[in-house]
């Protein structure tokens, strides 16, 4: 009987928040439905959520063997979102557990100056970056994406108040055992903040990967596009196609999907509960 | 606090001195290349004997597959010359492409020719002293610009740039809505017939409705019974504005009628929507639009796009009868040279090639007087998917009648008297001001702008 | 000690090269009369009178008074998103799920979001009137077309938008609460709305510190969704200051003169933020 009732609200519940859910659904759906039309039919008022007029092949066919070297671009920003959440991921994690479980001179007015470098929009230092990635090499590499998006004051802020929250005792335990904070840091500090690190991975991992400022202005050659520049190939002087760039984006969007999913799942909900004291 | 002081100073030498190190390196490598070519010794060969073998770097926003046929057949001819091609956009969106030139230009890039999409960007970049007059070099070519050009490009008795393509403006008009009411297409009118038309284009109503016209975003859209004027027809003439005038109010009237009437498609939608004139248009949301040569080609049809209807031409109305119809500023693409290039007569013999008789390897409408109209029409029509949706006659009408006027160039600071301009002419279309205030408050605020720039 | 500088360091040389630099050149040029595009030659220092005329300058002010307003979408957003993460994690089938759909906005590209949102809010044949005026409306606004309106309407998109982000950290951090402490709760005899004031909301402080703070400086940063939806128009009405920066630099060609708002931004930042650092004694608990 109790149970009962109790499912029952949880039901309704899950109901309200799957109307809603809708809203927050539809963006993809236009995509879905955009990339399956022909070209005047995108903006066509009002939305024609089912295509009348069905043109999905013509447009996925032109994305993926078009003129635009689609399956190069999306190996490029495999290997740039991947590295770039890998080191943004290392050096955030390690600055977190520096500026919160290490006592040094110094260390809040350098987090002070690390937090105060997050309040400069990017666009106020492309100029002086471009210049300087130009004398050092870095303009049209890969490389230099990957450092620029390699050193994230978020990350490291988030981990940072995950970190803190970790009672000092794992510490001073274990450095009665003679553990060094190298071996505190990785065996037993970073499991347990495995689902904060895990959520900024994502989050990391998909802002990358849909960035398409930072390699618009700091990539040249067509052989290093990613993904979001190399879309722009569906525009031309005369205006952007929707269809073919919803084509190529609904096509970009499944890595963040099967990232995101499976991200949430064994990673976060996996984690086995009990045992971390507040 | 003191020590993080010390630092910050420390940082901000160490940065200046590495901004210099930087810079002068990079012009020392950029500078290695061409002067230790020009140092070796000519091989005598086949070459002309006396030419030096020169690199000339060249930036455009349109891609490279689009330039390099045109670039080759230069090289072909000049065999000291190589064409270095700079895309400077992969998509030919000249926005982003201006963006890139900047930067590429602030970092040191040795660029010898750069185009540019339009008197506001060219006069721009002459007033910050990026590009080379030319003056003295067609001086000693000997011609007259005005006999070789369309358009004069000349700023404070200079000229920086090479006019390239030429842009005016006309009607464009779905002929089958024409003759569905019973309208010819116009060879003479006025703004008031424009709008008559416009009324009698409209049918329909909700979300299929078709609008008599559409009017988009741009600033030439608030000043329509003002780039139709032979003279003065800028938003600022030799700093003088000219808000406060009555074309400017008769442009505004015209904008507010349509709106009223309900005959053009409701500002409101246009930016709430961000409309595209292209889709508007070939999707008969709106069944005329005044545009520009660009549209002559898309006129025919795209992939994208399809001619499902022909499309006429109709010059550019007039703002009373008695007036000349076919009047509008005529702008375009300009070419110019780099302040910092080393190879000025070079790059100049390129730019004068290519602003005439290389630019016919293109469809485009070129500002070179020489160019054969008939010709242009016809690859025009080659070239369209469906050449039969295009009115050759109205189009040659409109074409050989047109009369560009002189381009008063605008001042360097054009965007933002647009910018400024727009901001209160929205305000009156969205029936927050009254045109009493707008004319006000737009001439206040151009005018501040015009004293901040002396 | 020296592990404190090793842990730290490779942040910091990034952050010192990346951004701290580029920051202080930046501020350098603040008091200049400079186009970056002439070359360094050409820079003239001219002391403070970027700043005064940025206080002349309407349309600055303006974008700095509507980024002010747009700070209110941060605590709404945030209390939205905690009240999901509450829910799907304890309330509903399915909870994966709707992360995934609550997230999708995030994912999907800026223009579906901006096309999507256009049309909801189409003035004159648009679903959200649509209903307003069934309900009696006469005249109802015309959102982001609406100069009264537009700034209210781009709020409710990024409060939308963003609910992902702020739904999968707070999700994060309930994670992080040991499930022994609600056990020995409930034993305890404790209402489900006690627990949740004594011991999700305290525990959840830090994140909600790191929600507020970065979200708050995200929020004044905001470019790229002005750009997509209404390039700060109409009327200037949904301006904002890296907006009319960007304008500044990259179409007029200011940098001088951009710089100086740069400055001014940062300067507002700092001092919300320094407050907030001093506040946090009082609320939160590590």
């Amino acid at each position: 009987m109790n149970t009962g009732r109790i499912d029952w609200v949880k039901a309704i519940i899950t109901i309200i928040m799957a109307l809603l859910g809708v809203v927050f659904l539809l963006p993809f759906l236009w995509m879905l439905s955009a990339s399956f039309k022909p070209e005047t039919d995108v903006f066509k008022y009002p939305i024609e959520w089912i295509p009348r007029t069905w043109r999905a092949g013509f447009n996925y066919e032109s994305v993926w063997f078009g003129k635009a070297n689609f399956a190069l671009y999306y190996w490029n920003s495999i290997k740039v979102t991947l590295l770039t959440t890998l080191l943004s991921v290392v050096v955030s994690s390690m600055a977190a557990y520096g500026f919160t479980k290490i006592h040094f001179r110094g260390r809040n007015t350098l987090f002070a100056i690390v937090l105060a470098t997050y309040m400069i929009p990017s666009e106020a230092t492309l100029v002086p970056l471009f210049i300087m990635f130009r004398s050092a090499g870095l303009y049209d590499t890969h490389l230099g994406l990957i450092l620029l998006g390699g050193f994230s004051v978020l990350g490291t802020f988030l981990l940072r108040q995950f970190f803190a929250s970790l009672s000092d005792e794992y510490i001073e335990s274990a450095q009665i055992d003679g553990g060094g904070h190298i071996r505190i840091f990785t065996s037993i500090l970073l499991p347990l903040v495995r689902p904060a690190i895990a959520t900024y991975a994502i989050l990391r991992f998909i802002w990358t990967w849909n960035d398409f400022q930072t390699p618009l202005v700091f990539l040249n050659s067509k052989s290093l596009f990613t993904l979001q520049l190399g879309m722009n190939a569906f525009a031309d002087r005369n205006g952007a196609f929707y269809s073919l760039i919803m084509a190529a984006s609904v096509s970009a969007i499944v890595p963040l999907l099967i990232i995101f999913i499976v991200g949430q799942k064994q990673v976060i909900d996996g984690i086995a509960m009990g045992g971390v004291k507040g | 606090m003191k020590k993080n002081m010390f630092m910050l100073v420390l940082i901000s030498v160490l940065l200046v001195v590495l901004a210099g190190c930087g810079n002068s390196a990079s012009n020392t490598n950029n500078a290695s290349p061409n002067s230790s070519a020009s140092s070796e010794p000519e091989a005598t060969g086949e070459s002309p004997a006396t030419a030096e073998p020169v690199t000339i770097k060249v930036a455009h926003w349109s891609p490279e597959a689009d330039i390099t046929p045109i670039l080759e057949a230069y090289e072909a001819q000049h065999p000291n010359v190589t064409l270095e091609y700079v895309e400077l956009s992969d998509s030919g969106d000249s926005v982003a492409g201006m963006k890139k030139l900047d930067l590429l230009v602030a970092s040191g890039e040795d660029l010898d020719v750069a185009f540019m999409p339009g008197a506001t960007d060219y006069s721009q970049r002459a007033g910050l002293g990026l590009m080379t007059p030319l003056n003295d070099l067609i001086a000693k070519e000997g011609i007259t610009l005005s006999d070789e050009y369309s358009i004069d490009p000349t700023i404070d008795g200079n000229i920086y740039a090479l006019p390239d393509t030429l842009e005016n403006y006309f009607v464009l008009l779905n002929k089958d809505k024409l003759d569905a009411a019973g309208l010819a297409v116009p060879t003479e009118w006025t703004w008031e017939e424009y709008l008559e038309y416009a009324k009698k284009l409209t049918s329909g109503s909700g979300p299929s409705k078709t609008y008599g016209t559409y009017f988009h975003t741009w600033a030439m859209y608030w000043e329509l019974a003002l780039i139709n004027q032979a003279k003065n027809n800028n938003l600022v003439n030799e700093g003088t504005v000219n808000i406060d005038s009555p074309e400017i109010r008769q442009s505004l009237e015209l904008r507010s009628k349509a709106e009223q009437d309900q005959i053009a498609v409701p500002y409101a939608d246009t930016i709430s929507q961000k409309l595209a004139y292209r889709s508007e248009y070939f999707t008969q949301h709106a069944a005329m639009i005044v545009t520009g040569n660009w549209m002559i080609g898309s006129a025919g049809g795209s992939e994208e796009f399809p001619a499902t209807f022909t499309t006429a031409f109709a010059p550019m109305p007039s703002n009373a009868s008695g007036q000349p119809s076919g009047v509008s500023i005529a702008n375009g693409n300009y070419v110019g040279i780099l302040d910092k290039t080393k190879h000025q007569q070079e790059a100049y013999d390129f730019i004068r090639w290519y602003s005439t008789e290389g630019e016919q390897m293109q469809n485009v409408y070129s500002a070179w007087k020489k160019q054969d109209v008939d010709k242009f029409i016809a690859s025009v029509k080659e070239t369209a998917l469906s050449p039969d949706k295009i009115d050759a006659d109205s189009l040659a009408f409109v074409i050989k009648n047109a009369l560009p006027a002189p381009l008063s160039v605008p001042p360097t600071y054009q965007g933002e008297l647009e910018e400024a301009f727009t901001k209160e002419t929205e305000l009156y279309i969205l029936k927050q001001q009254d045109l009493e205030t707008t004319i006000k408050n737009a001439q206040q605020g151009l005018q501040k702008i015009v004293d901040a720039n002396k | 000690m020296r592990m404190g500088y090793l842990f730290v360091g490779p942040m910091l040389l990034g952050v010192m090269i990346f951004t701290l630099i580029p920051m202080i050149f930046s501020f350098t040029l603040s008091f200049t009369k400079w186009s970056f595009v002439t070359g360094f030659d050409k820079i003239k220092f001219i002391g403070l009178d970027n700043f005064r005329a940025l206080f002349q300058d309407d349309v600055f002010l303006k974008s700095l008074g509507n980024n002010f307003i747009m700070l209110l979408a941060v605590p709404i957003g945030m209390v939205i998103a905690l009240l999901l993460a509450v829910v799907i994690s304890n309330h509903v089938y399915a909870p994966g799920a709707f992360k995934v759909i609550y997230f999708m906005p995030q994912i999907s590209s800026v223009v579906a979001v901006a096309v999507v949102w256009q049309v909801l809010f189409h003035p004159s044949y648009g679903p959200v009137n649509g209903f307003l005026s069934a309900l009696g409306m006469d005249n109802p606004p015309k959102w982001l077309a609406d100069p009264n309106f537009a700034l209210p309407s781009v709020m409710l998109l990024m409060i939308w938008i963003d609910l992902g982000v702020s739904l999968i950290i707070y999700n994060a951090g309930l994670k992080n609460i040991p499930a022994d402490l609600y056990e020995a709760a409930t034993i305890d005899g404790a209402s489900k709305w006690a627990q949740f004031r004594s011991i999700t909301l305290p525990l959840l402080t830090p994140t909600t510190f790191f929600l507020l703070v970065t979200g708050i400086i995200g929020n004044f940063k905001s470019f790229a969704l002005i750009k997509v939806l209404t390039d700060g128009g109409p009327a200037h009405s949904t301006s904002v200051v890296v907006y009319d920066m960007y304008q500044t630099a990259f179409v007029d060609l200011q940098t001088g003169y951009a710089s100086s708002m740069v400055m001014i931004l940062f300067l507002c930042l700092l001092a919300i933020t320094a407050l907030q650092w001093i506040g946090q004694k009082f609320w939160v608990n590590y």
